[in-house]
C-alpha cells in the first residue's frame, strides 16, 4: 500500500463513501434519476460546507486583521535592516506579536479541509457509471459531454455562473484579484469542458450554490432569515412532493419523511430551546477528552480492527490478499473513529464538546450491546458478502429488542455521567480496547496460519505445471464437463447464434428434454454422481445416515468404482463435498490413484493479463470499503441492520461483483485445455465442475466478462426477452464457447476419439423460452450432451427423456466399471417409469440436514413430452 | 501514454482544480493558501540555514567541577572596564566568576585572582556557540538582542543579566536588544520608565531593574585623575576630537569631506577617532577618507584601544549621538557640538516608545547642535563656544539622572548579582 493511497483511504475515503451513500439513498429514493440525485448530493454538501466557510473566513479575517497590525513595524524593520539580522529581528517581532508564519497556512485551514470534499465528489461522480445513459432535463446522457448547440452548453453556462459569483464576491475588491478569480473560472471551463455533463451538472449546481450565497452575503441585511425561508420553502416542497408521490416509498417511510420535512421549519425555531434542554443535561458532564476519545477508541478497535479480522479470518483464502484488506478496513477505521472525531473536537466549542462526549459514550455502549449481546446468527454469507437468506437479517430480533439496547445505553450513559463514575467507565472502556484487541490478534494469528498452509498447496498445485487432467493418448477417457445452472433450453441459442462453434461439437448428442429432480445445486449434485440412489426423496427415505455423508457418498460414487477399476481419477471444485462452502477435498483421501483441487480464481490473473484488462482502481473495487461496512452492520442494533445491508447492495453505487465472481470461475473452463496433459499411462476419468454458467452478469456480446455494468441492446432483449436473460444466454454462450477451444483442442493432440465426454448440468434456471408451456419449469431443464467414443457428424438432437441421475449407469455401461453402489449395495439403473417428482428446496446447503433435504414444495412428472403442460402434476406443498 | 496524460490531469486535477468548483471566495483563499504555503517554507528554509550557521553541532559540556554561579561575557577589550569593578569587588569580596571573552588582547585575561578564571571563547559563532550552551547561574553581558540575534539563552543559565556600557538611553539599542533578559543593570533611573513601556508593549516578561551606576565611567574617573595629575599641559591651538558613531547615522558615513573639509581648514588640531566598529563594518569609508585627507597637517587620525586619553587630550568633542559625549560631559565637562539631523530612530527600540529619548533632550542643554549648514563656518563656531551658568545646572541635573553612585557602581552591581543569585537559591545558599 502505497503512502499515498494510505492518505487517500484517510482523508477522501470518508467523504467520497458520503457522497456515494447519499447518492444511492437519492437513487434509490428517486428511482434511479441520477440528475435529481447530483441536485441533492450538491445540495447536502453545500450545507455542510456552509459551517466550515464560516470557520475559514473567520480564520482568514483573524490572519488579515494580525497581517495589518505589523505591516506598518514590518515595513520599517524591511527599510532599516539587512540580511540575517532583517531575519532574526522579523522572526522576533511576529513571535512577540503571537504570529507563526504557520498561521498563514492556518487561514487556509478552511480550504485544505475542503479538499477532501472536492476530491472526493470528483472522483465519485467522475468513476460512477451509473450516470451512463442517464437523461436529466435538456441533458440527454449524463455519463457524455451534452454536446448541445454543436458544443458544450453546460460548461458554459457552469463558467458564466461562476463569473458572476466571482463579480458578487468580490465586489469592491482590487481589480488583480477579480481578475484572479474569472482567471479561476476559465480554468475549470477548460478542465471540465469534456467532463461527463453528470459531473459538470454537479459543479454548476455548485456555483449556483455559491451564487446565492454570495449574493444573499452581499445584498441582503438578514442572510439567515434569508436561508431559514428558503430552507422553509423547500422542505415544503420536498414534502408536498412526497405526498404526491414523486418518490417510490413504502407508505410508512413517505409518512415519516412526510413528517420529517414537515418539522423542518420549526427546528430553528425550537433550536435554542433544545440546545438549554441537553445543555442542562449534559451540564454535569466533565469536560473530558478521555471520555471523548475512549469511546471512539473502542469503536475504532470493533470496526476497524476485530471485526475485519474476525470476518476475514473466518474464510482468509476467499479474500485477494487478506492482509491489505485488513489494512485497508484498519485506516478506513482510523479515519472514521479517530480523524472525524478528533477533527469534529478540535472544531467545537465546549458546551458541544459536552454534547459529543455524551453521544460518543452511548453509541459505543450501544455498539457493544450490539455486538456481543444482540450479535444474532445470520447464517452464511457468500464472498461478495450477500446473505443466504436476508430475510432473517429482518425477522432474527424483535423490534423491542432494539428498543431496549437503546434504553439500556441511555441508562448506562446517565449512570455513568451523572454519577460521576466516569472512572469506571474508564477501566471498562481500557480493559474493553484490550480485550478487543487481544481477540483481533488472535484472529489474525488464526488467519496468518491458515494463509501458510494454503499457500504451501497452492505452490504445490503450481510446482506441478497446474495439470490435473491426464488424458491417456493410447487408453480410454471420460469426461464429465459439469456446467453449473447451464439452462437446457438456452442451448437453442448456441444452435442459432454458434453454428461454428457447434460444428466443432461432433459426435454429441442433445438430449434438450432432460430433467432434475431439483431446482437447486444441493438436490441435483447428488443424483448426477450417484445416480437414482441419490433423489432427493431416496435421500431422505434413508434417514440412517447423515445428509452430509449420504452427499459424500454421491461424489465419491464414481471415483471409487473408477479408481477400482485402475483409472485415473481427476476431480476439481467438488460442489458441496463435506456440505462446506468451499469444497472439503479430503473426501477423496483414501480412494486411490484419485486427485482432487479446488481451482476456483487459479487462472483469474492470467486471464486478466492475457486480455489487457487495465488495472482497475482500488477505489472501484467491491473490496474497496464492504469490510468497512460489513463493521458498521455488525455493530448497528438489529433492527437497522437490514437497512445497512439493503438488499446485499451495502449503499455502493453500481458495483456488482459479478465480475469478480466471473473472474474466480471462467477463466478456467477457457483454459481448460492447459489444465489437461496427454500421456501414455492407464486409462482416465475425469470431472471438471465450473459454475461459469452460474455466475452470469458480466458478459458483454463479445463473450467475456467486463469490468462495466453491461446493457443490452434492443436486438437482444427482443432475441432473449429482458436485460437478466440476455445476460443469462450471453454467459452461457461464452461457456460453449469456451468448450469449443477445449474441443479443438482434443482433436488436435488426437485424443478426440478415445474420450467419452458428458456435459451436464445440475438445474436449470429462469430462463425467458418458449417451450415450457408451465412458467418457470426450465428450472428443471438441465443441459446434457453426449460424446461416445468414436462418435462423429453433425450434432445430433434426440427427444428421448432424461434426467442427469442417468449418468452413473451409463457410464458403468460404457467404461464397464462396477456397477454396483458400494453405500447402498444397489445396482446402478436407468430409469424405468418409476414416479419422478421434482422439487423446490432452499440453495443454501445450511438450511438442509441434518439427515435430510428441506423440501417446500413439488410437483410429479406423469410421463410424456417435458415441455408439455399435460405430463406434470399439480404443486404439492 | 494515454495513461500517462490521464495520469498528469488527475494530478493537475488532484492539486487545483478541484478548488475552483469551490466558490469564487475559495479562488482567492486558494492563492493566500500558495502564497502562506511558500511564506512558510521560505521561513522555514532560512530559520533551518540561519540555525545552522549559528548552531552547527551541540559540543561537549565543558564544565569543569561544579557549575560556576556567575559568568561574565565580554565582546572584546574595550569593555574590560565595564566589568573590571565589579570583578574587582568579587575578588574583594572572594567569590568565584569566570570572565569570558571574545577578544585575546582583552586586558582582563592578565586579571590576577584565585577566585576569577578567565578564558578567551573566540569570536562570532564560536563565542555564541559556547555561549548557547553555556552553564551558570547567572550570565552578565554587555551584548545586546540576547534571544533575538545568534546570542540565545542557554538552557544551562537560569539568568541572564545586561549591564549597559554607556548612560544614553537603554531604549537605543537595536530592536528588541534588551527584551530577553532577566535584569538590567542601569546606571540612571530615568532608564526604567522606557523599558517598563517596552514591556507593556511588547507583553515581554517583566524585567529586574536595578540601577547601579556606570562602572565603566567610574573607572575611567580613575584613570582621568592620574592623567590629570601628570600632564596638564597647554596645548596651542585647542584640540578638536572628531568622535562618531558607525552605521548609516554616523557622521563619517553621513556627511564625509563635507564636514572634515572645512574642520581640517579651521586652525583647529583635529583628532578623528572613527568608531572601532567603523574598522570592521566600513573600512572603504575610512580609507577614502584618509585618502582624502592626507594633505592636511592639523589631522590626527586615533585607533587607541582606550579613548580616555585622547579625550583628556581634547577641548572641544564634536560627535553624534554616540555615549561618547555623555562619557565626555560627565568626566571633563568641556564643550560639546553634537550633529543636528533627522536621526533615523527606526532601527532602535525607541521607535517603539512615544516619549523623545532623554539623550536627544538632555543633549539640547548640555551642547550645541551643529547643521549642515553650518559646516563651512565650523572655525567660527568653535570659536564661540563658552560655557555657561545654564548649562551647569544643566549638567548637573543629567548627571543625576543618568550618573547613580558614582565611583560605587561596582560595589552596588556585585551586591545586586549575589542577592540575585540568592534569589535563584532560595536564599539557602552561599555563592562563596
Amino acid at each position: 500500500m502505497s503512502l499515498g493511497m494510505i492518505l487517500h483511504t484517510l482523508v477522501i475515503w470518508p467523504i467520497r463513501t458520503i457522497v456515494e451513500i447519499l447518492f444511492v439513498v437519492f437513487q434509490v429514493v428517486f428511482e434511479y434519476q441520477p440528475g435529481i440525485s447530483i441536485l441533492f448530493i450538491s445540495l447536502i454538501i453545500n450545507i455542510i460546507l456552509l459551517p466550515i466557510y464560516k470557520v475559514a473566513d473567520r480564520w482568514q479575517q483573524e490572519e488579515r486583521e494580525i497581517r495589518d497590525r505589523m505591516r506598518k513595524k514590518l515595513a520599517d524593520i524591511k527599510a532599516v535592516f539587512k540580511g540575517d539580522e532583517r531575519q532574526m529581528i522579523v522572526n522576533t517581532y511576529y513571535r512577540q506579536m503571537g504570529y507563526s508564519p504557520f498561521h498563514a497556512l492556518k487561514s487556509s485551514a478552511g480550504l485544505l479541509l475542503q479538499i477532501p470534499f472536492f476530491i472526493g465528489a470528483y472522483e465519485f461522480l467522475s468513476h460512477t457509471k451509473s450516470l451512463q445513459g442517464a437523461s436529466f432535463l435538456f441533458l440527454a446522457n449524463l455519463g457524455e459531454p451534452d454536446g448541445l448547440l454543436g458544443f458544450n452548453l453546460l460548461p458554459i453556462l457552469m463558467t458564466l455562473i461562476n463569473i458572476v459569483s466571482s463579480l458578487v464576491y468580490t465586489r469592491g475588491a482590487p481589480f488583480r484579484e477579480r481578475l484572479q478569480l474569472i482567471l479561476m473560472a476559465g480554468l475549470f471551463l477548460i478542465l471540465l469542458y469534456n467532463s461527463p455533463s453528470g459531473l459538470v451538472l454537479y459543479w454548476t449546481l455548485n456555483n449556483l450554490f455559491s451564487l446565492g450565497k454570495n449574493l444573499a452575503n452581499k445584498y441582503l441585511k438578514k442572510p439567515g432569515l434569508a436561508l431559514y425561508w428558503i430552507i422553509t420553502f423547500f422542505s415544503l416542497l420536498v414534502a408536498i412532493g412526497l405526498l404526491l408521490g414523486i418518490a417510490s416509498l413504502k407508505p410508512y417511510y413517505r409518512y415519516t419523511l412526510v413528517a420529517f420535512f414537515i418539522l423542518v421549519p420549526f427546528i430553528p425555531l425550537l433550536w435554542s430551546r433544545i440546545m438549554d434542554v441537553t445543555d442542562r443535561l449534559v451540564q454535569n458532564v466533565p469536560l473530558d477528552r478521555s471520555l471523548y476519545f475512549g469511546s471512539w477508541l473502542v469503536l475504532f478497535a470493533l470496526i476497524g480492527l476485530f471485526i475485519p479480522a474476525q470476518t476475514l479470518a473466518s474464510s482468509p483464502t476467499e479474500f485477494d490478499m487478506p492482509w491489505i484488506f485488513m489494512l485497508r478496513t484498519a485506516l478506513q477505521g482510523l479515519s472514521a473513529c479517530i480523524l472525524i472525531p478528533g477533527l469534529l473536537w478540535s472544531f467545537a466549542d465546549s458546551r458541544h464538546k459536552r454534547i459529543l462526549a455524551v453521544l460518543s459514550t452511548f453509541i459505543a455502549i450501544l455498539s457493544l450491546i450490539s455486538l456481543f449481546i444482540l450479535s444474532g446468527s445470520y447464517g452464511t454469507m457468500t464472498r461478495g458478502f450477500i446473505f443466504d437468506n436476508p430475510h432473517l437479517l429482518k425477522k432474527a430480533f424483535p423490534v423491542w429488542a432494539t428498543i431496549l439496547a437503546v434504553v439500556v445505553s441511555i441508562a448506562l450513559c446517565v449512570f455513568l455521567l451523572n454519577y460521576k463514575k466516569i472512572r469506571y467507565f474508564k477501566v471498562f472502556i481500557g480493559a474493553a480496547t484490550i480485550a478487543i484487541l487481544l481477540s483481533t490478534s488472535v484472529e489474525l494469528y488464526a488467519m496468518n496460519q491458515e494463509l501458510r498452509e494454503v499457500s504451501q498447496t497452492t505452490s504445490s498445485i503450481k510446482s506441478k505445471q497446474e495439470t490435473i487432467f491426464r488424458i491417456a493418448r493410447n487408453k480410454n477417457n471420460t469426461f464429465i464437463i459439469f456446467l453449473d445452472r447451464a439452462i437446457g433450453v438456452a442451448f437453442n441459442h448456441a444452435l442459432e447464434l454458434l453454428p461454428d462453434t457447434i460444428s466443432e461439437f461432433e459426435g454429441f448428442v442433445w438430449y434438450p428434454k432432460t430433467i432434475s429432480f431439483g431446482d437447486c445445486t444441493i438436490l441435483g449434485v447428488p443424483s448426477i454422481f450417484g445416480g437414482y440412489d441419490y433423489t432427493p426423496w431416496n435421500i431422505n427415505n434413508r434417514t440412517e445416515k447423515l445428509l452430509v455423508d449420504k452427499i459424500n457418498e454421491s461424489l465419491t460414487l464414481l471415483p471409487r468404482l473408477y479408481s477400482e477399476s485402475g483409472w485415473r481419477v481427476a476431480i476439481t471444485d467438488p460442489s458441496l463435498a463435506g456440505l462446506k462452502w468451499v469444497p472439503d477435498i479430503s473426501i477423496f483421501n483414501g480412494i486411490p490413484n484419485v486427485t482432487a483441487r479446488n481451482i476456483k480464481g487459479l487462472y483469474s490473473k492470467r486471464f486478466l493479463m492475457e486480455h489487457n484488462y487495465p488495472p482497475e482502481p482500488i477505489t472501484e473495487t467491491f473490496d474497496y470499503d464492504i469490510l468497512f461496512r460489513f463493521s458498521l452492520f455488525r455493530i448497528v442494533p438489529p433492527a437497522f441492520r437490514y437497512m445497512v445491508y439493503y438488499n446485499g447492495g451495502w449503499w455502493r453505487d453500481g458495483r456488482s461483483n459479478s465480475f469478480e465472481r466471473s473472474l474466480a470461475v471462467f477463466p478456467n473452463l477457457y483454459y481448460l485445455k492447459d489444465l489437461c496433459a496427454i500421456d501414455d499411462g492407464p486409462p482416465s476419468f475425469n470431472i471438471f465442475m465450473n459454475e461459469s454458467t452460474h455466475e452470469y452478469g458480466a458478459f458483454t456480446t463479445d463473450f467475456m466478462p467486463s469490468r462495466d455494468p453491461v446493457r443490452y441492446g434492443q436486438a437482444d432483449l427482443e432475441r432473449f426477452g429482458s436485460q437478466g436473460d440476455a445476460a443469462y444466454a450471453y454467459a452461457f454462450l461464452a461457456s460453449i464457447r469456451a468448450l469449443e477451444n477445449w474441443i479443438r483442442y482434443l482433436k488436435r493432440e488426437g485424443v478426440y476419439d478415445n474420450s467419452l465426454i458428458i456435459i451436464i448440468a445440475d438445474h436449470g434456471g429462469r430462463f425467458s423460452n418458449k417451450y415450457f408451456e408451465i412458467p418457470a419449469l426450465e428450472r428443471y431443464n438441465p443441459l446434457f450432451l453426449i460424446k461416445d467414443r468414436g462418435a462423429r457428424g453433425k450434432l445430433r438432437i434426440s427427444n428421448e427423456f432424461m434426467t442427469n441421475a442417468e449418468i452413473p449407469f451409463i457410464l458403468s455401461k460404457l467404461d464397464l466399471i462396477g456397477s454396483k453402489n458400494p453405500f447402498t449395495g444397489n445396482m446402478l439403473r436407468t430409469y424405468t417409469n418409476e414416479p419422478l417428482r421434482i422439487y423446490e428446496a432452499p440453495g443454501s446447503q445450511n438450511r438442509h440436514g441434518p439427515v435430510g433435504f428441506t423440501l417446500t414444495s413439488s410437483r410429479a412428472y406423469l410421463g410424456g413430452d417435458i415441455y408439455s403442460a399435460c405430463s406434470w402434476g399439480d404443486v404439492e406443498k | 501514454m494515454i495513461r500517462l496524460i490521464y495520469l498528469c490531469l488527475l494530478f493537475f486535477f488532484v492539486i487545483s482544480p478541484a478548488f475552483g468548483y469551490i466558490d469564487p471566495g475559495t479562488g482567492s483563499m486558494l492563492f493566500s493558501f500558495l502564497t502562506g504555503l511558500a511564506v512558510t517554507l521560505y521561513f522555514f528554509l532560512k530559520n533551518l540555514l540561519l540555525r545552522l550557521k549559528t548552531l552547527t553541532f551541540r559540543k561537549h559540556k565543558e564544565t569543569v567541577g561544579d557549575k560556576p554561579a556567575f559568568v561574565f561575557y565580554s565582546e572584546g577589550g574595550r569593555y574590560w572596564n565595564v566589568f573590571k569593578p565589579i570583578i574587582e569587588e568579587f575578588h574583594r569580596r572572594g567569590i568565584k566568576c569566570s570572565y569570558f571573552t571574545s577578544d585575546l588582547a582583552d586586558p582582563g585575561l592578565q586579571f590576577q585572582s584565585e577566585y576569577i578564571q578567565t578564558k578567551c571563547i573566540g569570536e562570532g559563532n564560536k563565542a555564541y556557540h559556547t555561549l548557547n550552551f553555556l552553564e551558570a547561574d547567572i550570565c552578565i553581558t554587555t551584548t545586546p538582542g540576547l534571544d533575538v540575534l545568534q546570542f540565545k539563552r542557554s538552557p544551562g543559565v537560569k539568568h541572564y543579566v545586561h549591564i549597559l556600557h554607556a548612560v544614553t538611553d537603554a531604549t537605543l539599542y537595536r530592536l528588541f536588544g534588551l527584551d530577553y533578559y532577566d535584569s538590567v543593570f542601569l546606571t540612571g533611573p530615568y532608564q526604567i520608565m522606557d523599558l517598563r513601556t517596552l514591556e507593556k508593549l511588547r507583553g515581554t516578561k517583566e524585567k529586574r531593574l536595578e540601577v547601579v551606576g556606570c562602572t565603566y565611567l567610574d573607572e575611567l574617573a580613575v584613570t582621568v585623575k592620574s592623567i590629570n595629575s601628570k600632564q596638564a599641559s597647554e596645548n596651542i591651538p585647542k584640540t578638536v576630537l572628531v568622535a562618531p558613531s558607525w552605521g548609516e547615522n554616523g557622521m563619517l558615513r553621513r556627511f564625509g569631506m563635507k564636514l572634515l573639509q572645512p574642520l581640517a581648514e579651521s586652525g583647529y588640531h583635529i583628532i578623528i577617532r572613527p568608531h572601532p566598529q567603523s574598522f570592521i563594518s566600513e573600512i572603504a569609508t575610512i580609507n577614502r577618507l584618509k585618502k582624502e585627507l592626507s594633505q592636511y597637517s592639523s589631522i590626527e587620525w586615533n585607533n587607541d584601544r582606550e579613548n580616555i586619553y585622547v579625550l583628556s587630550r581634547s577641548d572641544i568633542l564634536i560627535s553624534d549621538f554616540s555615549g561618547v559625549i555623555f562619557d565626555f560631559l560627565f568626566l571633563f565637562g568641556r564643550p560639546v557640538v553634537y550633529m543636528d539631523f533627522n536621526f533615523d530612530l527606526r532601527p532602535y527600540d525607541a521607535a517603539d516608545v512615544d516619549r523623545e529619548p532623554w539623550t536627544f533632550h538632555t543633549l539640547r542643554t548640555l551642547a550645541h547642535p551643529l547643521k549642515e549648514a553650518e559646516f563651512i563656518k565650523i572655525g567660527d563656531l568653535l570659536n564661540s563656544l563658552r560655557e555657561n551658568e545654564d548649562r551647569n545646572t544643566a549638567l548637573a541635573k543629567a548627571r543625576e539622572e543618568a550618573y547613580a553612585n558614582p565611583g560605587m557602581a561596582g560595589v552596588y552591581a556585585a551586591e545586586k548579582l549575589l542577592n540575585i543569585h540568592m534569589t535563584l537559591q532560595g536564599n539557602t545558599h552561599d555563592p562563596k
